[in-house]
């Protein structure tokens, strides 16, 4: 046949190079007689015409925006999860410290000493104001052992177990 | 044009410009990917943008000694047969658009082959494949790519590519004879119904 490809590469099922196979699809698409040859032995080979199928640019202009899109929000995300858990740590800490002085003092002094086991609710000033009405976390005496308190301090996802021991002054 | 590898190391370092660069070069194939394997082209956008967030997040993780289009193509892959799973097949009827109408059963045999019904064929009867028989067929047969990159990207053997080359192809042939006809040559039918045909 003049004027026709070679189907051979195609129809042993060789790789052919891209540029080189697109040339090999676009004629069977529009040549009915290679056509007939393709599926000669095998009509599921028509589907691989398929692969002429274009992108439509817009198609492609969406998956650029919608990743762009995508990576911004989740770098967003991050970031707050970030500043949520340090902001978290760094009041937790801040409390841990009062928290030591009020252990301290107790010593001696004529307060009620806290109950082991008892969940006391703690409020926080934050630079965004007290947040009042929810309670910032909590801390619960675990165990006072001779002179020391071992205290949990639980603030939004951030959990501390410590001890306070006034003899060995920590 | 930057070197890929040079690419995807500024991309993992967070250049942003790098990260687009790399989009833009990949996103073509990804697409055609994830359009071949769910049928339709809004799933194929959805399932890229997934796919890209998904590599980008992991690039700091990304192994240079690993080929990077072998785990792009995988990703998108999976994440194409898991949208499919979870929308269930598609009907084998997908309405035409606006103005067009089935073309005549004779004439598109002598002419140039109507893509968009060749389409609508492998939406439906691709279907009944099984994933794994889905996904070879689509990576070699439409999308050409080599069997050994199909196997890596699968995670099988090359003889297991062909093996389930070979039985995606008996099921599309079946159900390509019995419900499309019109888009089988005539010389094919001919003979598939035993009749003598000059070739």
């Amino acid at each position: 046949m003049t004027g026709h490809p070679d189907l051979t590469p195609i129809l042993r099922g060789a790789e052919l190079p891209p540029a080189a196979r697109r040339e090999l699809l676009a004629h069977l698409q529009s040549c009915p007689a290679c056509r007939a040859a393709l599926v000669e032995d095998d009509t599921s080979a028509l589907f691989s015409l398929l692969a002429l199928e274009p992108v439509p640019d817009t198609v492609l202009a969406r998956v650029s925006r919608g990743v762009a899109d995508g990576i911004a929000r989740e770098s967003r995300r991050v970031s707050t999860r970030r500043a949520t858990a340090i902001g978290s740590l760094a009041a937790a800490l801040l409390l841990a410290a009062v928290l030591g002085v009020y252990l301290r003092s107790r010593n001696g002094a004529p307060a009620d000493p806290p109950i082991p086991g008892k969940l006391v609710e703690v409020e926080l000033e934050t630079p965004a104001g007290p947040q009042g009405g929810q309670p910032a976390g909590f801390f619960e005496v675990l165990d006072s052992p001779g002179s020391a308190d071992v205290v949990s301090l639980s603030i939004e996802e951030v959990d501390l177990v410590m001890i306070f021991d006034e003899e060995l002054g920590i | 044009m930057r070197d890929e590898g040079e690419l995807i190391r500024a991309a993992a370092d967070g250049d942003v410009e790098s990260v687009n660069e790399l989009v833009r070069r990949k996103r073509e194939q990804v697409v055609r990917i994830a359009y071949q394997i769910t049928g339709d082209w809004e799933d194929a956008v959805d399932v890229s943008q997934g796919v890209f967030v998904r590599l980008w997040k992991g690039l700091g993780r990304y192994d240079p000694a690993r080929r990077f289009d072998t785990w792009l193509y995988r990703i998108t892959v999976n994440a194409a047969i898991d949208l499919v799973r979870r929308r269930g097949p598609r009907g084998s009827h997908q309405p035409l658009p606006e103005g067009a109408s089935e073309p005549e059963a004779v004439s598109r045999t002598e002419s140039a082959l109507d893509l968009a019904e060749l389409r609508r064929a492998f939406v439906a009867l691709s279907a009944q494949l099984a994933p794994k028989q889905r996904i070879a067929f689509v990576l070699r047969e439409i999308e050409g790519l080599e069997t050994a990159k199909v196997a890596r990207i699968m995670k099988v053997t090359e003889s297991t590519v062909r093996n389930h080359i070979l039985q995606a192809r008996r099921s599309l042939r079946a159900g390509l004879e019995r419900e499309y006809p019109g888009l089988v040559p005539v010389a094919r039918r001919a003979r598939g119904r035993g009749e003598d045909v000059e070739s």
